[in-house]
């Protein structure tokens, strides 16, 4: 009984750890290339704002579903 | 730092010192390189594509003055633009990081020679305070830079032939040059030197492959030249380019100066009519630079970086071509640029 529950606390961190290793990684390099293009290209604000988000639904994602593993499996 | 931009690190032991030596040294540590390629992404925009409205529409004075230029070239003098690449290379070398310099600075190194030959030449003419001006925007190091700044030219080549010694053996023998030949054999010395010591180190694969064509360039240039005057003008071979020395000899024994027409060909797939002087050397610079275009066409490599500082030097190179040739015929003009 025990062992299934760390089992799926287990589960659950690595569905929203893995999402959020991989969303920093995503949002490094894009946030690098996005401040190199702002700077010669300051029109280009909005995009590069969408751009660096667009990541953070990794980890949104990886939220719901160790939410899911927690509260729904048992 | 992406794979492209990795390299072997065994580097140091086959080569102490290397270029990166003799370039600019410093604490800045530059930014990632996601930023420094979306950076060259958006000035590489600014250059100039289509040099046909230049050649026959207005004067390049007026042009690089006018807010329709965005590029980097400001000045209206051929040694101003000289200066504008150096300072450009420099903003490209200050925003590096330390492993993406040293892949590059064989290729900076190269471009830096030409600083030391103007500066001997300002030496030689007691043109000190213009050898300082140059050397002020110069990626040199601090070492070369205060060899090249006064003094005798014969003690500033014996300096320097002491310090490229140390980058590699080839350089021996630029002091005795100067003395019996003078500062064209100086120059034709450290430009040879270069290519072979660079080409024989470990380097970065788009550099090892942009120094094959250079040397392609240079030894081609060499035997049609030769070819040209006969014994008067030796032809000089480099081994390391993609082709053999040993095809180039045969040819220079044959006498053939045609055969030039189809080393070209393979060398840089350009096709001319016929071996004119100024043909041979825009045909093996415009097969570089079409090279350079086609791989520089990859957002996250290095040739990215590569294909802008060449097509900087250019652009330096052709807007200082419409500047000196301004009275001559446009056609003639048009034919010499590259792009």
């Amino acid at each position: 009984m025990n062992l299934e529950k760390v089992l799926i606390a287990f589960c659950a961190a690595l569905a929203i750890g893995i999402p959020a290793i991989a969303t920093a990684w995503a949002q490094s390099k894009i946030g690098a290339a996005g401040a190199g293009t702002l700077a010669e290209k300051p029109e280009l604000t909005g995009t590069i704002i969408i751009l660096v988000a667009i990541p953070e639904t990794m980890v949104i994602l990886g939220f719901v579903v160790s939410t899911m593993i927690l509260f729904t499996v048992k | 730092m992406s794979a492209s931009f990795r390299q072997s690190n065994d580097r140091d032991a086959a080569f102490p010192d290397g270029p990166r030596g003799l370039l600019k040294q410093g604490r800045e540590r530059g930014y990632p390189v996601e930023y420094l390629l979306s950076r060259i992404r958006g000035r590489r925009s600014r250059l100039i594509r289509d040099w046909r409205p230049l050649v026959y529409e207005s004067t390049p004075i007026e042009f690089i003055a006018s807010a329709q230029y965005q590029g980097f070239v400001r000045e209206r003098t051929a040694e101003g633009m000289w200066r504008a690449l150096l300072r450009e290379h420099g903003w490209v070398f200050g925003q590096m990081e330390e492993e993406v310099r040293r892949i590059f600075a064989p290729y900076l190194l190269y471009t830096e020679l030409r600083t030391v030959f103007i500066c001997l030449r300002c030496l030689h003419g007691d043109r000190t305070q213009k050898a300082g001006e140059v050397l002020a925007v110069s990626l040199l190091a601090d070492s070369v830079k205060n060899m090249l700044r006064d003094g005798e030219t014969s003690a500033a080549v014996e300096r320097l032939e002491r310090l490229f010694c140390r980058l590699s053996p080839e350089f021996t023998g630029l002091a005795a040059n100067y003395e019996e030949q003078g500062l064209r054999e100086v120059e034709q010395h450290l430009s040879n030197s270069i290519l072979i010591s660079v080409i024989r180190t470990p380097l970065h694969p788009v550099m090892k492959e942009f120094f094959s064509r250079i040397i392609d360039a240079r030894n081609i240039l060499s035997l049609y030249k030769s070819l040209r005057s006969g014994a008067k003008d030796p032809a000089v071979f480099i081994a390391g380019g993609t082709i053999a020395t040993g095809q180039l000899k045969d040819l220079l024994e044959k006498d053939d100066l045609f055969a030039v027409v189809s080393l070209i060909r393979q060398a840089s797939g350009i096709s001319i009519a016929a071996p004119a002087p100024t043909q041979v050397e825009v045909a093996l610079y415009r097969g570089i630079t079409k090279y350079l275009h086609k791989e520089g066409r990859d957002p996250l490599g290095a040739e990215l970086i590569l294909d802008y500082l060449w097509r900087c030097s250019l652009e330096v190179m052709n807007l200082s071509l419409l500047l000196a040739g301004k009275d001559l015929e446009r056609e003639e003009i048009a034919a010499e640029l590259v792009w």
